[in-house]
């Protein structure tokens, strides 16, 4: 039972245990996953984080107390983890709010605090809720706009850090992590109520990793971030995509078209399309949903700046390698590889041009090697040619 | 005696119950209306004012601009000022505002503490020194 863990028991005696208490909660939220129905585990762990609040403070006040010689030294230690615990709740709060007040007390205090993590949950809560209420509407909108001027008046170095552990998922095979990266098997309908808890899970987990490997290199912190923040991506977008398949309600329907819009990519939109025909549930806001979609993914996956900008870094990447082996040619780039080359450039626009008729339609980036001179070769439109004879 | 005024119980609870601790009479009011009626009705006896800033405005101040709630301390303040210039107010807030924190600083009788900065131990600590340099009464 969850009060017999170690969270729930009297003050310790030695600080360094306080170390420890991530990872305590970290197993006690492990451990709610695994045994309490879904219902239950949003209040489970908030109680668990309370639990620890409570049992640092009393430690803390009978420490003074006694008038224990360390006490400074206790307080000094203490005082980071309440805060880091006062603003785990916060989370769980606005993904489970007891009442309107609760939501509102959490957003005003998003609104004052918050950063990057807490611009990221701003975009889980209830959308019923924040439609029915005016003033959540109102603080959710305040929230947003603060926590954003909040984050981009950082320093480059703040916003990037910021951002890279916005995303705290776990990196190893952890329970909750079957749920995210699963979500086609089982666990769809339980991802958003374990939205606290993987968070809560993965950030220790993450964090631990992190920690471990701080002090012997620098690059490979790096690249456990930046897999973290892929594999984050590819979860939600699997999930996102399952939820238009087979939704579990018209809210989650309706947010993960909304989540399409912002974040959609060119298989979502032959996803979206396909779909669109025989939509889940039917009335004008859904249409216009769609209709939505197809415009923002189309202008950020099709645009030419879009590719411009997305294609450029890939060339920049492989320069010194294709200068060398496509020297004196023109390259087709596509999604970051050179999918056709020629030095005649009108004969290879001939060839793509026809490889969208044969297979689709997209928009590549042509570079002439040695010479600053880019074209976005754009989709082919109208009707195809009539071809006669043959 | 200590009135507290602010919005979350749950927060605010460990502070209380260690002001309780240390020997202080503590009068804890979850919402501004009776917060203000608990002031009006028992001024005389109150040492110190505790203020969150961050709160529903309630009937109080409907007509105010709070900003959602926001800076609802802010006026609250105002008006209490109007009943009483010179009892202590201390604010016990999550604003981290600079210009907010500034502004109360330079008030007379006034502190702005940071919620994040004080752990209730470490309040009881300050009001003891403050209300009383020799020892609280019970404690």
């Amino acid at each position: 039972m969850v009060r017999h863990y170690r969270i729930d028991q009297g003050p310790q005696e030695d600080i360094k245990e306080f170390d420890m208490l991530f990872a305590d909660l970290d197993d006690l939220v492990k451990a709610i996953v695994e045994q309490y129905p879904p219902d239950q585990q949003p209040r489970l762990v908030l109680e668990a984080n309370r639990s620890a609040q409570r049992h640092l403070k009393t430690h803390l006040a009978e420490a003074r107390r006694r008038g224990d010689s360390d006490y400074h030294r206790k307080l000094t230690a203490i005082k980071p983890i309440v805060r880091e615990l006062n603003r785990r709740r916060r989370w769980y709060t606005c993904l489970f709010p007891s009442s309107p007040d609760d939501l509102a007390a959490t957003l005003r205090w998003f609104a004052e605090n918050g950063g990057s993590e807490e611009l990221l949950l701003l975009d889980h809560i209830d959308p019923h809720t924040v439609a029915a209420d005016r003033l959540i509407w109102r603080l959710v909108e305040t929230a947003t706009l603060r926590g954003q001027q909040r984050v981009h008046s950082s320093s480059p170095v703040e916003i990037a850090q910021a951002q890279e552990l916005a995303q705290p998922w776990a990196v190893d095979s952890s329970p909750v992590t079957f749920f995210v990266f699963d979500p086609l098997h089982q666990g769809l309908n339980r991802f958003p109520f374990l939205l606290p808890a993987i968070i809560a899970c993965c950030e220790t987990t993450l964090g631990r990793l992190m920690s471990s490997v701080e002090d012997d290199s620098r690059r490979k912190l790096i690249e456990i971030r930046r897999a973290a923040k892929r594999w984050l991506s590819k979860a939600e977008r699997l999930v996102r995509r399952q939820e238009l398949r087979s939704p579990s309600s018209l809210e989650g329907y309706e947010a993960s078209l909304w989540w399409m819009a912002e974040k959609g990519d060119a298989d979502d939109l032959d996803l979206l399309r396909h779909l669109k025909v025989h939509p889940a549930y039917h009335s004008p806001a859904i249409q216009r949903l769609f209709e939505m979609d197809d415009v923002h993914i189309h202008g950020r996956v099709y645009s030419s700046q879009a590719v411009l900008d997305r294609e450029e870094a890939a060339y920049q990447q492989h320069r010194q390698e294709w200068d060398q082996i496509y020297k004196g040619e023109h390259i087709a780039i596509h999604r970051g590889e050179v999918i056709d080359h020629d030095p005649d450039k009108f004969r290879l626009i001939e060839r793509l041009d026809q490889k969208q008729w044969e297979g689709g339609r997209f928009r590549a980036y042509i570079v002439q090697i040695g010479r600053p001179v880019y074209v976005a070769r754009g989709p082919v439109r109208g009707r195809r040619p009539t071809r006669t004879g043959g | 005696m200590i009135l507290m005024i602010d919005d979350e119980p749950w927060e605010t609870e460990s502070y209380v119950d260690d002001l309780k601790l240390s020997g202080w009479d503590v009068i804890f009011k979850s919402n501004v209306d009776d917060g203000l009626l608990f002031l009006r009705e028992n001024l005389d006896q109150i040492k110190l004012l505790i203020l969150d800033i961050m709160m529903p405005p309630g009937k109080t101040l409907s007509d105010v601009d709070t900003q959602y709630g926001l800076r609802t301390g802010v006026h609250l303040f105002r008006q209490i000022r109007m009943l009483t210039p010179d009892l202590p107010i201390w604010f016990l807030t999550n604003v981290s505002d600079e210009q907010v924190a500034e502004q109360f600083r330079q008030e007379k009788n006034c502190r702005f503490l940071h919620k994040e900065d004080f752990l209730p131990v470490e309040l009881s600590e300050e009001i003891t020194r403050f209300l009383s340099p020799r020892q609280p009464q019970n404690g």
